[in-house]
């Protein structure tokens, strides 16, 4: 997440704090005869009158309709409460200083479900309070019950009375809103990033803003890319994340959860590293400049200031580097053949040179997970096994293939 | 966006900000509009007279207070029940007998419903009555003097509430028990009140001054009498009473005695309780209570009686009926035709109308529902007339404005509610600032409303005047009922706890004010009714200093002789004829109050002096521009001393 997310989280997070501070709820009765007003306040650990005396005289005025007297002391929630309030705030910021997204959108969820929780449960006390009346009170209206408004204004014989939040419910409010937005807006940073080929220009942390050209990304939004590496800069294992799809567009759940993994695997680089994932069909090779058709073959490369450029191919990255116009360089990408779009760093990878096997640019060069099995591959498609040092050596000495490599040996053809 | 926003922000302030200010000023304009109309309506310009006078009773202070209408000025405070050191009433010796009771002198009341005398339905201007709750009693002042002139205590009952109600030619006062206790008075277990204890409705008889007798007592089933009201024109023989805890509870009233969906109305046919009493139905019983009067010496007199005669439902058939109410009804009032009795149940919903002529009707086809201690319940639905639905929260008092319409208050949601009678519907209402009680319509709940003006009577004050500490006045509010909608007019603080109130055009009893006592008609035994005949008596330890006191001294103004251990009265007799004259009376180390002497009457403080010495007595009321030398002096010789009893003016 974001350090503007985890200052909203912090901030948020806070904010209950004044619950402890002002009271969560206001209800304000009003009749003739309290020009004055009369009211309850409640509290994150009692319910008190707005006044000094006001529950004593609305426990007063209730007991000619034989409403039973509000006694804080006689409600559990109240000493349960202060706790909850507590604890958001402790997770909040815990949360705010793990800087991870899900736990960002979880705080706000259990925020949400203790809120809803209270109202729900404040509902039921004044459904109890309204209609739980002794059968022997004075004054008894058929039909009449006297629950007060969740939210808004009723009235209730001489008195109308009103529910609204108070500053500490407007706070709880306002600090859900926070983290709702700040969680909204984590997951919409990172549809777009999976819908968009080209930089937002905004940055992370240490990295100064870019701007995007073809083929290069900034490797900061939403992943499809599944890291299949075991290797420990890879990132975490397969096992771990949840089924990759191919379409950019995924839902914010799993979205979530792949760009928190993706965190993880990021934490504590400065610049980014990726992978970042490659949209097929519609991101273009950086150095060919063709449309990147397979995703099988898709490769990336990431410089220290974190623009991404994509690869139709291992070939393609291979030349790219070696033309010198990468600039400084951060991570190399290349898919796992036998497990798109999975990418492994390319100094792991395995690399096989196999005429079997044609590859985009016609080098039949294809990469594999460095735990890939190396027999079945050789007895499918006899060639050689290359590690990424030798594929460039290889590369460098065929740098026929270029930007300008149009006329050169086509997709899928066995052209060199 | 947030630049956006926040300018977004800031307008909803300024928005919030402006509506409040709106809310504001509609809160202290309440209406906002007409104040000038308002302030002319009520403006009696300096030396022009009110419409009305009210008499607004004093509640807890046991007075009556009385007020000019529409301006909503008091004028005099009348000391009914409780002593009142302003004028000496209950400290002098003329007017100690006035609040002498079976249980000596009590100097204190709770004072609930003025009552104007009436003829043929309509306010004469004779008399006030009054209630006095505690000690239950009634008192009847002359309004020609505003003075107390004769108070009643009655026997056999307490808690005199629904009391007094007056028959449409003052044949009676009706005057029932709240309290419902064991008649007579007997020492009985509190847990047997059910069935043990009882109630009474008093007749007496109020159409003689100085003569007011209980004529009969019914007794009644314990419950407790709230209201009364009585009939006029078709149903002048009767009188109509509120009753509630017709569950006879002894505790907790305010829940036990609200468990019932109906409680009564009793319709008592008082002229059929005279024909039984004339033939010599119920019995005289033992009881003690005294009738307290001014005589024509205009000191006050208290003779004890010891007597009563009580009628019981079965002693007279066909005398009393009950109607069933909803719930714990609190006021009765009879439209000025007679025919709709309304009642004011302060937890029902509905206003329930009763029709006179339906109860006749379904008392001559026996429909009834039942019985009780020998008194025919009717049927609800047989005597019905209407009800006006939703009128509002807590109707307790009803008055007419002689129009067709009629004007409930509404104690709970604080309103005065105007409906029509025969549609039942209402047809305007108006806030009361708050909680109000009783409202008044001068003649309101007689034949012949003069209806311009309704008085609200509320029993909180709030926020209406300047605060005063944790004792707030009450507030009255006056409103202008001569249109369509009902319009306040003014607010202003009365005395005590006003209760009911009445009012009478001030032309009727202004003409009849008397001025002065004239002197010559002064029977009093220890007048002085010149300087001359001014002298100092002494008969035993008891010294009587007859002194008159005339513009701008007393006579005499020098008095020797007296001792410690003495009892001195001093007989101060007003020589003054001339109007608004009064003088004062105070002497240093009395123990008691002052004099206030009206012109041509006589009024005695007892004084014990404690110590030897010499000490002063003046004039404490401003009577002229040498007021302040109006004084004199009194010698105090110790016991057993020899200095001789001597007394001068002017030498």
């Amino acid at each position: 997440m974001t350090q503007s997310s985890r200052i909203v989280l912090a901030g948020a997070a806070l904010l209950l704090l004044v619950v402890f501070r002002f009271p969560l709820w206001r209800i304000s009765l009003e009749a003739p005869q309290y020009p004055e007003g009369l009211g309850l306040r409640i509290w994150v650990n009692t319910i008190a009158g707005a006044g000094p005396h006001d529950l004593r005289n609305i426990n007063n005025l209730n007991h000619y309709i034989g409403m039973k007297p509000i006694e804080p002391d006689a409600i559990p929630e109240l000493t349960l409460m202060p706790w909850i309030a507590a604890l958001l705030v402790v997770s909040g910021l815990a949360a705010a200083a793990a800087g991870r997204r899900w736990m960002l959108c979880g705080w706000f969820g259990l925020l949400a479900v203790l809120a809803v929780a209270g109202m729900v449960d404040f509902w039921l006390w004044g459904y109890d309070y309204g209609h739980n009346l002794d059968p022997h009170a004075a004054i008894k209206v058929p039909g009449m019950s006297y629950q007060p408004p969740l939210v808004g204004s009723k009235t209730l014989l001489n008195f109308k009375a009103h529910s609204w939040p108070d500053v500490g419910g407007w706070a709880a409010l306002v600090a859900g809103i926070l983290a709702a937005g700040a969680c909204a807006r984590e997951l919409r940073r990172r549809r777009e990033a999976a819908s968009s080929p080209t930089s937002r220009g905004e940055n992370h942390g240490c990295g100064t803003s870019m701007q995007g050209g073809d083929g290069e990304r900034k490797p900061d939004e939403g992943a499809q890319v599944r890291p299949s590496s075991p290797s420990g800069s890879g990132g975490p294992r397969e096992g771990l994340v949840a089924e990759a799809t191919p379409t950019p567009r995924t839902g914010p759940s799993l979205g979530a959860l792949r760009r928190f993994w993706w965190l993880v695997a990021m934490a504590g680089a400065c610049a980014p590293q990726g992978p970042v994932p490659v949209k097929i069909g519609e991101d273009t090779c950086s150095h060919c400049l063709m449309t990147i058709a397979d995703p099988r073959y898709a490769t990336e490369l990431i410089t220290r200031k974190g623009v991404v450029h994509t690869f139709d191919s291992v070939e393609c990255l291979a030349s790219f580097l070696l033309t010198g116009k990468a600039g400084e360089m951060a991570s190399l990408w290349v898919t796992d053949f036998e497990n798109p779009p999975a990418m492994v760093r390319a100094e792991s990878a395995m690399f096989l040179h196999s005429p079997h096997l044609p590859s985009p640019m016609g080098m039949n060069l294809t990469a594999f997970a460095p735990d890939a099995d190396t027999a079945a591959i050789l007895a499918k498609y006899p060639g050689e096994l290359l590690d990424w040092q030798q594929v460039l050596a290889l590369v460098g000495g065929r740098r026929d293939i270029g930007p300008s490599g149009t006329g050169h040996g086509g997709h899928g053809t066995e052209g060199w | 966006m947030g630049r956006i926003a926040s300018d977004r922000w800031g307008w909803l302030f300024l928005a919030l900000l402006a509506g409040t200010a709106v809310l504001y000023s509609c809160r202290t304009g309440q209406g906002g509009a007409g104040f000038e109309d308002a302030a002319r309506a009520v403006y009696v310009p300096p030396g022009e007279y009110d419409e009305f006078y009210a008499f607004l009773s004093g509640g807890f202070s046991g007075q009556v207070t009385v007020y000019g209408l529409p301006s909503g000025r008091l004028f005099k405070v009348i000391p009914v029940f409780s002593q009142h050191p302003e004028n000496g009433w209950g400290y002098s010796e003329e007017t100690k007998p006035m609040l002498q009771t079976s249980w000596g002198f009590v100097p204190w009341d709770d004072a609930h419903h003025p009552q104007l005398s009436q003829t043929d339905g309509v306010t004469d201007g004779r008399w006030l009555f009054i209630n006095a709750n505690n000690t239950p009693r009634v008192a009847r002042i002359d309004l020609r003097t505003f003075e107390t002139e004769e108070i009643l205590e009655i026997p056999n009952s307490a808690g005199n509430h629904a009391s007094p109600f007056i028959t449409e030619n003052t044949e009676y006062l009706v005057a029932s028990t709240r309290f419902s206790v064991p008649v007579p008075q007997r020492d009985m277990p509190i847990s047997q009140y059910k069935g043990n204890f009882q109630g009474t409705i008093s007749f007496i008889r109020a159409n003689e001054p100085g003569k007011m007798r209980i004529a009969f007592q019914i007794l009644v089933p314990g419950y407790n009498y709230d209201l009364a009201n009585a009939g006029r024109k078709e149903s002048a023989g009767w009188a109509f009473l509120t009753s509630y805890n017709t569950e006879e509870a002894h505790t907790l009233l305010e829940v036990n005695a609200s468990q019932r969906d109906k409680d009564f109305v009793a319709a008592v046919h008082w002229k059929r309780a005279e024909e039984c009493v004339a033939q010599g139905a119920g019995r005289e019983v033992a009881a003690e209570y005294r009738h307290n009067h001014l005589g024509p010496d205009r000191a006050g007199h208290s003779e004890l009686l010891t007597s009563v005669r009580i009628l019981e439902p079965k002693d007279c058939s066909e005398m009393i009926f009950f109607l069933p109410t909803p719930k714990s009804p609190h006021g009765l009032d009879v439209d000025p035709s007679g025919e709709y009795i309304v009642a004011g149940g302060k937890l029902a919903s509905v206003i329930p109308v009763h029709s006179f002529s339906k109860m006749l009707q379904a008392i001559r086809n026996k429909d009834f529902e039942g019985e009780v201690d020998g008194i025919p319940v009717l049927r609800y639905e047989a005597v019905l007339a209407g009800e006006v639905q939703n009128p509002g929260l807590g109707p307790l008092h009803t008055e007419f404005d002689g129009r067709g319409y009629a004007y409930t208050s509404m104690f709970i949601s604080s309103e005065i509610v105007k409906w029509q009678l025969g549609t039942w519907q209402v047809v305007d209402r108006v806030p009361a600032y708050y909680s109000i009680g009783h409202l008044m319509i001068p003649g309101g709940d007689s034949a012949q409303p003069w209806g311009k003006y309704v008085v609200a009577l509320n029993k909180i004050t709030k926020d209406r005047y300047l605060p005063t500490g944790p004792e707030l006045v009450q507030s009255a509010q006056l409103y202008d009922i001569s249109g369509d909608k009902m319009r306040l007019l003014l607010d202003f603080p009365t005395l005590g706890e006003p209760h009911y109130a009445q009012a009478i055009p001030a032309e009727i009893l202004r003409r009849q004010q008397a001025q002065i006592y004239p002197l010559e008609q002064n029977s009093h035994p220890h007048a002085t009714k010149g300087e001359g005949q001014a002298r100092v008596v002494r008969e035993g330890n008891v010294v009587r200093v007859y002194m008159t006191a005339i513009r701008t001294h007393f006579a005499p103004d020098n008095i020797e002789g007296i001792r410690v251990g003495d009892t001195v009265y001093f007989h101060v007799t007003n020589l003054e004829q001339d109007w608004d004259v009064p003088h004062g009376f105070a002497v240093m180390g009395a123990q008691n109050a002052e004099l206030l002497v009206m012109p041509g009457e006589t009024r005695t403080l007892k004084w014990v002096p404690l110590r030897e010495g010499v000490y002063p007595f003046y004039c404490t009321d401003f009577c002229s521009a040498l007021h302040q030398e109006m004084q004199g002096y009194v010698r105090v010789s110790p016991k057993g001393a020899d200095v001789p009893l001597s007394y001068s003016t002017g030498r």
